[in-house]
């Protein structure tokens, strides 16, 4: 059920977001080196979903392959996408305001 | 010229046991410009290869009356197999990026000695791929002059400057860097469609729409549909060479496979436009491999030169787009030491160039001699691809078979893949099979003599591979590894749970 904020912003998650953060997760949480094989036995999902999840992420660097291909580890996107973040806490929110 | 490995232990590639942590501090492929080529240039080059208003304007307007009814469902067939090779390719690409595409595909699937042939096998096809967008290119340059009224110094001799002229447009391409070939290739793709598809409209003004009865069966030989199928697999060949690109590409994963995907769409469309275009062409016309598009039957016609001339210059673009690929392959087997070291390096600009320049001979002397001996109308160029036909179809079905093993290998299968690698691969060798055979019926062994080429070619390579060491940094099939500097890793001793025992 839909539910929306007071800026009437709808919190409904597209189910392939959902998907793509679990997998993300699960390679957080089972490790570096972790397989699609090990994937699909964590996730509450099909084969084929893990695998097409784990296409997009790899082609956009979110997801990296080990060096023989079989096992995957998180990459430098994620990386880049908290340091970004961790810079604007250091930062601060009056920094981003107009002069 | 690779770097140390770096990280927690075991050797790289360790079948069975948990995959390896070993990342690479520097890149096996250092020193390529990276980054260089998007989705659209990757996608001309794809096109290029293709040469859709190629081969539209002769085969796709002569298929009709050569198949006879039931062209349609040829052609529906053809496209489809090349459409499963592509799902079968596309199947590596989308998982890593290399510099020698099919030749390391196969080495992850059925090693290196496989890989090795296959290797000598894509040396020989995309050479002859090369000679053939030179020769047919300098010939249709040629008709373009004869067809304009350009009578000075007509003949063998032009043609064979012609060609040489080819020949350095594509050294001078290459020698300016990828993305500026990739572009040149762009902005004549979209020239030569635009010609396309005006003389695609011009012919359904002159002889009309073509109605529902030419989709009829009636009367159709299955025989004639599967040879025609197998005939546009030949039109086709070496479209994966883009996948060579993937050092090169932007965000190689997607766009590797999003331009093998949409080239070939378009290619099988306006293709398929032209089949349907030609069916309401009078029976007693003029055939279209005389090259009159607007002006059937004339000696002169100078629209019809302009159309022969973009032809031209995309058959040059097939022959740099071809070019390029062969040159990576060639820096690829030389990084891995099957080649001399000196054709692995790259210039201040970070292109292949030694590599680029080393295959000249191959790509030019074979063409030259050809054009020098063809007789009459008969293009050495045409019958150099119909040959190499053998070659490479026989790469592909290699290719097919090893995407199985390689998905095995990495736990990775599912039926989908396998169904398509299954099919594309029997598909393919059945074209190898049936253009061979042919051609021994036929008394020519120019195919026989270009497989036993490739096969000389990858048991010397093999027996090169033998001389040198194999180790994690280098070893035949490599791919661009991603860099310990683009992971996130815990620090080392608490990645016990994945590393290597």
């Amino acid at each position: 059920m839909p539910t929306s904020d007071p800026d009437g912003f709808l919190a409904r998650q597209p189910a392939a977001v959902d998907s793509a953060f679990a997998v993300l997760e699960a390679v957080a949480r089972l490790g570096p080196g972790v397989t699609a094989r090990e994937l699909t036995e964590a996730l509450p999902m099909s084969r084929a979903s893990v695998y097409r999840i784990i296409k997009h992420l790899v082609a956009n660097e979110y997801l990296v392959r080990t060096p023989d291909l079989r096992g995957f580890v998180i990459g430098e996107r994620v990386r880049a996408l908290a340091s970004g973040a961790i810079t604007d806490l250091v930062r601060g929110p009056d920094e981003h305001s107009e002069p | 010229m690779t770097g140390r490995p770096r990280s927690t232990r075991g050797p790289a590639n360790p079948s069975g046991s948990r995959p390896s942590l070993r990342f690479r501090d520097r890149s096996a492929f250092d020193g390529v410009r990276r980054r260089e080529v998007g989705a659209l240039d990757l996608t001309a080059h794809s096109v290029a290869v293709l040469v859709p208003s190629l081969t539209a304007l002769g085969s796709g307007l002569a298929f009709p009356a050569a198949v006879g009814p039931g062209f349609w469902l040829s052609t529906l067939l053809g496209f489809g197999l090349v459409a499963l090779l592509t799902v079968t390719f596309n199947q590596f690409s989308s998982r890593f990026t290399s510099a020698g595409s099919l030749y390391t595909f196969v080495a992850k699937g059925l090693g290196t000695r496989v890989a090795l042939m296959v290797g000598g096998g894509l040396l020989v096809g995309y050479s002859a791929m090369i000679g053939f967008g030179l020769g047919s290119g300098s010939q249709r340059a040629e008709a373009a002059l004869s067809a304009g009224g350009v009578d000075l110094f007509a003949g063998t001799g032009r043609q064979l400057v012609l060609l040489v002229v080819g020949a350095l447009m594509c050294l001078y391409a290459i020698s300016r860097g990828i993305y500026w070939s990739t572009r040149a290739a762009l902005v004549v793709e979209v020239v030569s469609l635009v010609v396309l598809v005006v003389v695609l409209v011009n012919w359904l003004e002159r002889y009309g729409w073509p109605g529902a009865q030419v989709l009829s069966l009636e009367g159709a030989s299955w025989s004639r549909i599967l040879l025609g199928a197998g005939s546009i697999v030949t039109l086709t060949l070496a479209f994966e060479s883009s996948a060579s690109l993937g050092l090169e590409t932007k965000r190689p994963f997607a766009e590797v496979p999003f331009a093998l995907r949409w080239s070939l769409l378009l290619a099988a469309v306006l293709f398929a436009f032209a089949n349907l275009v030609a069916t309401m062409r009078p029976a007693d016309a003029p055939s279209v491999f005389t090259w009159r598009w607007f002006a059937p039957g004339a000696e002169r016609s100078t629209t019809d030169a302009l159309v022969l001339g973009v032809l031209a210059v995309s058959l040059v673009a097939l022959a740099l787009c071809v070019w390029c690929a062969l040159a990576r392959l060639v820096f690829s087997l030389a990084r891995e030491g099957v080649l001399p070291e000196a054709l692995g390096r790259v210039d201040g600009r970070g292109i292949p160039l030694t590599a680029a320049l080393a295959v000249t001979p191959l790509a030019l002397v074979p063409t030259m001699i050809g054009v020098l001996t063809e007789d009459g109308g008969t293009s050495f160029g045409w019958t150099l691809k119909v040959s190499t036909a053998v070659v490479i179809c026989t790469v592909y079905a290699l290719t097919a078979l090893s995407l199985i093993f390689f998905l095995r290998r990495i736990d990775e299968v599912s039926p989908g893949p396998v169904l398509a690698a299954g099919v594309a691969g029997a598909g393919a060798a059945a074209v190898a099979v049936n253009e061979l055979v042919t051609e021994l019926r036929a008394g020519s062994y120019l195919a026989l003599g270009l497989v036993v080429a490739a096969g000389v070619l990858g048991g010397l390579m093999w027996r090169g591979a033998l001389g040198r060491s194999e180790t994690p940094d280098r070893y035949v099939g490599m791919h661009e590894e991603a860099l310990a500097s683009s992971v996130l890793l815990p620090p080392e001793g608490r990645a016990d749970r994945h590393a290597d025992v």
